[in-house]
């Protein structure tokens, strides 16, 4: 996956504002409060939408109420919007989103039966429904709204462009949370504050009738087209209900989804209806690593137990246990705990780092005193090398706050399925020479990067392709706006800046350029 | 002594960088590059070009700070030694007569210093704001 942009409208320290991210590294620089860290939240608002699109709106109340009440100070609207434009670039996403159609349209032609000819379904849904086919759909936008009125609710939207029933390239909202989850609509022409009153489903759309088949035999439809699945330009047109449920009957598309996903099947009554929102969940969980989540202090240990080895999702993990879960985890989980080990030791240059449990005296909690008895805690020590001096192991605490900083950029750099990977101040504890070998690695790393920083030792000032900088401030109505150079400018300046030691200019707030001497 | 400090601007607290751009050929760079970053700046150069190429260069920045905007260009009238009445060859000299310089309200005196060292210390205090 890459991110292509970042918008918010009335929201944190954003009135209106859009960055767009060309290039595969972003340097994001300026002072402090100017909103560098508050583009990052962006992506957080729209994966909790994410998370709880398809689920309970109380449930995304809750997750989003923080961003409800740091609505920006003076902005004219009262409505929040969140914008992430989203390119699915990695064969395993693109297979996600084609699995989903596929699982969808043989959801619409099967229906809640059994069907006799569901082989031949398949094999159609197999051949016809493909990657290719459905390429508008691998690259748009989510879309996280709010109305900001007390009642209101939070919506969530997928938006993307294409070509529509008179040729011409139209945009399309498929919506994800909300009363009209489920539903396509010309994002040009909405629907109505009363709703849909042209609303067809995809059933309609395939075999003519609004309600599923009854017959044991389904007939194979003709060549598939995704503008079989888009509405027409007029205000109220739709497609509803573009989800599916994990009936008894299932497709082999649908085992696929299920399977790939770890949605449950064969619930009583079918189970909840799967939207649309299950592809950028699962997408945005494997692909997306943010430092802050891992950025949690060790403190002496982390008490464990068996019945703590399925935390909710990675990121709520603490970072300790996460790295004993790999330790311990399957050969890809092990080889992951090297890979960990092998970033920490070139952050560090040449200290190495290791996960152990050891037996610690139980604490007492709520006042309560308990019995003396050792329990189990997690440790990460970190040791160094000499070859010349026995360094003995010291749990990471007492190795130097840079120590647990490098830990977790060797932690967020490991995961092999993070395409996108949000660092905020990395270099906040890390030596200079640290901080080079760290921007040195982002240059030649695979995955797209957003890196929020105040150093200059962490600023490759490079001309090497790919590399955008970006500025971040306030402007008069203190809102966030973010400037970017030219990548000509950019390249052009590179090796200027670096001649005459002029590396942090990028940080500062005025400037002086002078033709020669700085009297 | 430089001259902002005897204006009373820190120019380090401030986070003002005074940049020295190596030539007159780079200072249209250092402009746009600060302006599309959105630093406000105050370039400054020598009037002094004489060979086709300096001119050249010089009408250059002169464009670029006008084009990009976001600064402004402080041209000496010749060269900055020449103002403070020193050789060339002898810059080093001129934070000594910075130093000599006649100052009322943390101001260069408009009746005994040179017009442009007034203008340009006017013009460094509008960029610290």
């Amino acid at each position: 996956m890459r991110i292509t942009s970042l918008s918010g409208k009335n929201l944190l320290s954003f009135d209106d504002f859009t960055l767009t991210l060309p290039n595969r590294v972003t340097f994001a620089v300026g002072p402090n409060g100017a909103g560098k860290s508050n583009t990052a939240r962006l992506l957080t608002v729209s994966q909790r939408a994410i998370e709880a699109g398809d689920g309970s709106s109380r449930e995304v109340a809750r997750q989003l109420a923080a961003f409800l009440q740091a609505r920006h100070v003076g902005s004219t609207s009262s409505g929040i919007e969140v914008r992430v434009g989203v390119q699915l670039t990695d064969p395993v996403e693109q297979a996600l989103m084609t699995e989903f159609i596929r699982a969808m349209v043989t959801g619409a032609l099967v229906g809640n039966q059994p069907v006799e000819n569901l082989t031949w379904i398949d094999a159609w849904a197999d051949a016809e429904i493909t990657t290719a086919k459905l390429q508008p759909l691998m690259e748009g936008e989510i879309v996280t709204r709010h109305l900001g009125t007390e009642d209101g609710q939070w919506l969530c939207a997928y938006e993307f462009t294409a070509p529509s029933h008179d040729g011409v390239s139209r945009r399309y909202r498929w919506s994800l949370l909300g009363s009209l989850s489920g539903t396509i609509v010309d994002a040009d022409a909405p629907v109505s504050a009363h709703g849909v009153t042209g609303g067809v489903t995809v059933v309609q759309q395939y075999t003519g009738s609004p309600n599923p088949p009854k017959d044991p035999v389904v007939p194979v439809p003709g060549s598939f087209k995704l503008l079989t699945l888009l509405p027409g330009p007029r205000a109220n047109q739709a497609i509803i209900g573009c989800t599916f449920s994990l009936s008894q009957y299932l497709s082999a598309s649908q085992r696929r989804f299920a399977q790939i996903t770890g949605l449950p099947l064969n619930l009583p009554g079918g189970g909840r209806p799967v939207g649309l929102a299950a592809v950028p969940r699962i997408i945005l969980r494997r692909a997306l690593v943010h430092t802050s989540d891992l950025r949690l202090l060790p403190g002496g240990g982390t008490s464990w137990s068996s019945s703590d080895l399925a935390p909710v999702n990675e990121a709520e993990a603490r970072l300790p246990e996460f790295l004993m879960l790999l330790k311990n985890g399957d050969p890809a989980e092990r080889a992951r705990y090297r890979r960990v080990q092998a970033l920490f030791m070139e952050f560090t240059q040449g200290r190495g780092c290791e996960v152990r449990l050891m037996q610690v005296p139980q604490t007492a909690q709520d006042g309560q005193p308990l019995p003396p008895s050792q329990v189990p805690a997690v440790w990460v020590t970190v040791s160094a090398r000499d070859d010349a001096v026995v360094v003995p192991e010291v749990p990471i605490e007492f190795a130097g706050v840079g120590a647990w900083e490098a830990l977790v950029l060797a932690s967020a750099l490991a995961e092999p399925a993070a395409s996108v990977v949000v660092l905020d101040e990395p270099a906040v504890a890390l030596h200079p020479s640290l901080q080079r070998q760290l921007g040195a690695y982002l240059l030649g790393a695979p995955a797209q990067f957003l890196v929020i920083t105040h150093s200059a030792e962490l600023l490759p000032l490079t001309n090497a392709a790919e590399v955008q900088l970006v500025r971040f401030d306030r402007d008069d109505k203190n809102a966030t706006h973010a400037r970017a150079v030219e990548e000509a400018c950019r390249r052009k300046m590179a090796p200027k800046l670096k001649a005459k030691g002029n590396e942090r200019l990028p940080f500062a707030r005025r400037a002086i350029p002078c033709e020669a001497r700085t009297t | 002594m430089t001259l902002s400090e005897r204006i009373g601007i820190d120019l380090r607290r401030r986070n003002i960088a005074v940049t020295d751009c190596g030539g007159r050929e780079n200072l249209a760079d250092y402009a746009r590059f600060c302006a599309q970053l959105g630093i406000r700046y105050l370039a400054v150069m020598d009037g002094d070009a004489e060979t086709p190429a300096a001119q050249k260069n010089a009408r250059a920045a002169r464009e670029a700070v006008s084009h990009c905007g976001g600064g402004e260009l402080f041209e000496f009238p010749h060269t900055l030694e020449a103002t403070f009445g020193v050789t060339k060859q002898k810059p080093s000299q001129v934070p000594g007569k910075i130093e000599e310089l006649p100052f009322a309200d943390k101001m260069p005196d408009p009746t005994k210093a040179p017009a442009e060292v007034v203008k340009l210390a006017e013009a460094i205090r509008s960029l610290a704001g």
